[in-house]
C-alpha cells in the first residue's frame, strides 16, 4: 500500500466496532445571504474569497482546492464514497468549491447548505483528535473571514437545526450482533430522548446495509461543544460495550459461525459481487475478523476493502466506462485477489 | 402521488431510511431530487452505502408552508416565510431577526433551549467572551468541588470574582 494513511487505510481506535469518527463545523460569512440564494456566479465569487483567505495561510499550503463543477458524476460520488462530501454536494455541483488536504482527513465543503462546512475524520474512535483538528482549521479559518454569529443563537446556519455550536459529531458503528438480537429499535428510541441520533440505511433490504450505523449529536443550541461530545462519547462506550456483549454470546452459535465461514468462501471465490450482496458478506466477515474467528483479517483491511469497492470507486480505478455488470466482475475480482494474498 | 416538496409534481423518486427507531420515507419529483442533490442526476450509480452518511430529507417543520400570513420579505434577501417552511431553510442571517417570533417555537422544539453556550468567533464582543469564560470557569469549579480539589477550586473563586468585577465595570 503506497498511501498507508487514509481513515480506511488507517489502523483505528476500537477497530472492532468503530469505522470513524467525524466533526464537522456549519459557518457562514457575514454580508453574503446562504447558498441557496445564491446563483452561480455569486456562489463562485465566494468560493474564491473564502480560497484566498485560506491559501494565504502556510496551514493550507499542500492543501488541493478543487472546483465542484470540474468533476464527473463517477469522480464527485467517490468521494462522497470516502465520506468526504454530502449527498447533496455530490449532486449539485455548479459553484461549489471542496479544499482537501493531502491525507484527507480534512475536508472543506464551499457552497453546500452552508458557505463553509468543515469536516475532519479520523480512523476508529477519537473525539479528542479529530476535534482538535477541526478546532484549529476553524480557528485558522476565523483568523482571516467574518463569520455570521449571534450571541443567543450561536453560529447562524441555514437550517435552525444547526444553530448554536453548528457542530455535529459521529461515531460510525458497525453493529451486526446488536442487530441480529433487534435491541436496535430499544436504543435508537432511548436516543431520541437524550439529544442522540443513530441512522442506517435501508438499501434494498430491510435492514441497514453492512449493519452499518451512523450515531450522532442532534442538538447544537444551549450545549457546549465539549458537553455534546461528553454525551457522544458516554453513549458510544456503551453502545460498543453491548455490542461486544452480545458478539460474545452469538459467535459461540454454530449458525453464526458458519454463516461466517460461508460469507468468507463467497467472497473467496464470487466471480460476481453486486455492492449489496458485498455489503453483506463482508460485514459477516467483519464480525469473524474482529472475533478471531478469521485470524488472519483486520478489521481496518476490510474497511479498505469496502471503500475501495463501492461503485464510483471502482469505475474511477478502472479509468474507464464499465457497465453495472463489469462493475461486479470487477469488484469479485478485487475481493479475491485481497483475500488470496492475506490468507 | 405528490411529491412532499413542492406537493405539485407527480413524485417519481422515492428514498427510504431509518432514523432512531422511525423509518422514513421520501418522495420527489426529478426537480427537488435535483435541487437537494438526490441520486436521480447522477444516473447509472448505485447509492447502496453512501446514502447512510446523508441527512438528506431532514426537513425540519418551521411551519406551514401553505400559510398566507401576511408577513414581510426579508429586506436582505427577499426570503419570505412561506419558502422557509417549505425549504426547512432561511435565506441569510438577517432572516433570523426578521422571523425571530415565527422560527423560535421551532428552535425551541429542535434544541430545547434557545441560548448559546460554547465556542465564538473572534468577531463575537468583549461581553459574549467574558460570559463564556465565565460559564466554563464555573463548570471548572464545579468539578474542582467535586473532586475535592480544593486548592484549585480557591484559584478558580479568584479568577470568576476578578472577571465578575471587570465585567461590572466594563
Ligand atoms: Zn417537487
Ligand atoms: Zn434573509
Amino acid at each position: 500500500m503506497l498511501n498507508n494513511q487514509y481513515w480506511y487505510t488507517a489502523k483505528g481506535n476500537n477497530s472492532d466496532t468503530v469505522l470513524s469518527t467525524r466533526i464537522r463545523f456549519a459557518r457562514n460569512l457575514k454580508g453574503y445571504p446562504f447558498p441557496q440564494v445564491l446563483d452561480t456566479a455569486q456562489k463562485k465569487q465566494l468560493c474564491e474569497e473564502v480560497k484566498n483567505a485560506l491559501f494565504a495561510s502556510s496551514a493550507f499550503a499542500d492543501f488541493q482546492y478543487i472546483e465542484m463543477e470540474q468533476l464527473n458524476d463517477v469522480e464527485a460520488v467517490s468521494l462522497l464514497e470516502r465520506h468526504l462530501i454530502s449527498f447533496e454536494f455530490a449532486g449539485n455541483r455548479a459553484g461549489k468549491a471542496l479544499i482537501l488536504s493531502p491525507d484527507e482527513s480534512v475536508s472543506i465543503m464551499l457552497c453546500e447548505e452552508d458557505h463553509i462546512r468543515i469536516q475532519v475524520i479520523k480512523s476508529g474512535l477519537d473525539f479528542e483528535q479529530t476535534y482538535a483538528a477541526a478546532d484549529n482549521i476553524d480557528n485558522l479559518l476565523d483568523e482571516s473571514l467574518a463569520y455570521a454569529f449571534d450571541e443567543r443563537l450561536g453560529y447562524l446556519t441555514a437550517c435552525p437545526t444547526n444553530l448554536g455550536t453548528g457542530m455535529r459529531a459521529s461515531v460510525m458503528l458497525h453493529l451486526p450482533s446488536l442487530q441480529e438480537s433487534g435491541a436496535m429499535q430499544r436504543i435508537s428510541a432511548g436516543l431520541a430522548k437524550i439529544g442522540l441520533t443513530i441512522r442506517g440505511f435501508y438499501g434494498e433490504s430491510s435492514e441497514p446495509e453492512g449493519c452499518i450505523y451512523q450515531l450522532s449529536n442532534q442538538v447544537t443550541l444551549g450545549l457546549s461543544e465539549k458537553s455534546a461530545i461528553d454525551n457522544l462519547r458516554n453513549i458510544s462506550v456503551q453502545i460498543i460495550e453491548q455490542e461486544r456483549e452480545a458478539r460474545a454470546g452469538y459467535i459461540k452459535n454454530e449458525l453464526i459461525e458458519d454463516k461466517i465461514w460461508r460469507s468468507y468462501a463467497m467472497l473467496k471465490y464470487a466471480r460476481l459481487l453486486s455492492n449489496t450482496e458485498f455489503m453483506k458478506y463482508l460485514s459477516n466477515v467483519r464480525l469473524g475478523a474482529a472475533s478471531g474467528i478469521l485470524p488472519n483479517l483486520q478489521p481496518e483491511q476490510l474497511s479498505e476493502l469496502m471503500i475501495k469497492n463501492q461503485p464510483a470507486m471502482l469505475i474511477s480505478a478502472s479509468k474507464r466506462n464499465i457497465s453495472p455488470r463489469e462493475c461486479d466482475i470487477l469488484r469479485a475480482a478485487e475481493v479475491r485477489k485481497a483475500f488470496a494474498i492475506e490468507n | 402521488m405528490l411529491c412532499d416538496i413542492c406537493k405539485q409534481n407527480e413524485a417519481t423518486n422515492h428514498y427510504k431510511k431509518i432514523v432512531n427507531d422511525k423509518i422514513s420515507e421520501a418522495h420527489l419529483c426529478n426537480e427537488c431530487a435535483k435541487t437537494h442533490g438526490l441520486p436521480s442526476p447522477l444516473t447509472g450509480l448505485s447509492f447502496d452505502f453512501g446514502n447512510l452518511l446523508s441527512g438528506f430529507f431532514d426537513l425540519p417543520q418551521l411551519g406551514n408552508p401553505q400559510s398566507k400570513a401576511e408577513l414581510p420579505k426579508c429586506p436582505a434577501c427577499s426570503t419570505d416565510f412561506a419558502q422557509i417552511a417549505k425549504t426547512g431553510r432561511v435565506g441569510c442571517a438577517q432572516c433570523y431577526d426578521v422571523f425571530d417570533e415565527q422560527l423560535l417555537p421551532s428552535i425551541r422544539r429542535i434544541h430545547g433551549d434557545t441560548m448559546h453556550l460554547g465556542k465564538l468567533p473572534k468577531s463575537a464582543g468583549k461581553q459574549a467572551r467574558v460570559k463564556a469564560e465565565l460559564i466554563s470557569l464555573k463548570e471548572e469549579l464545579q468539578e474542582a468541588i467535586r473532586v475535592q480539589e480544593f486548592e484549585k477550586a480557591a484559584e478558580l473563586r479568584d479568577k470568576i470574582n476578578g472577571l465578575e468585577g471587570g465585567a461590572e465595570n466594563a
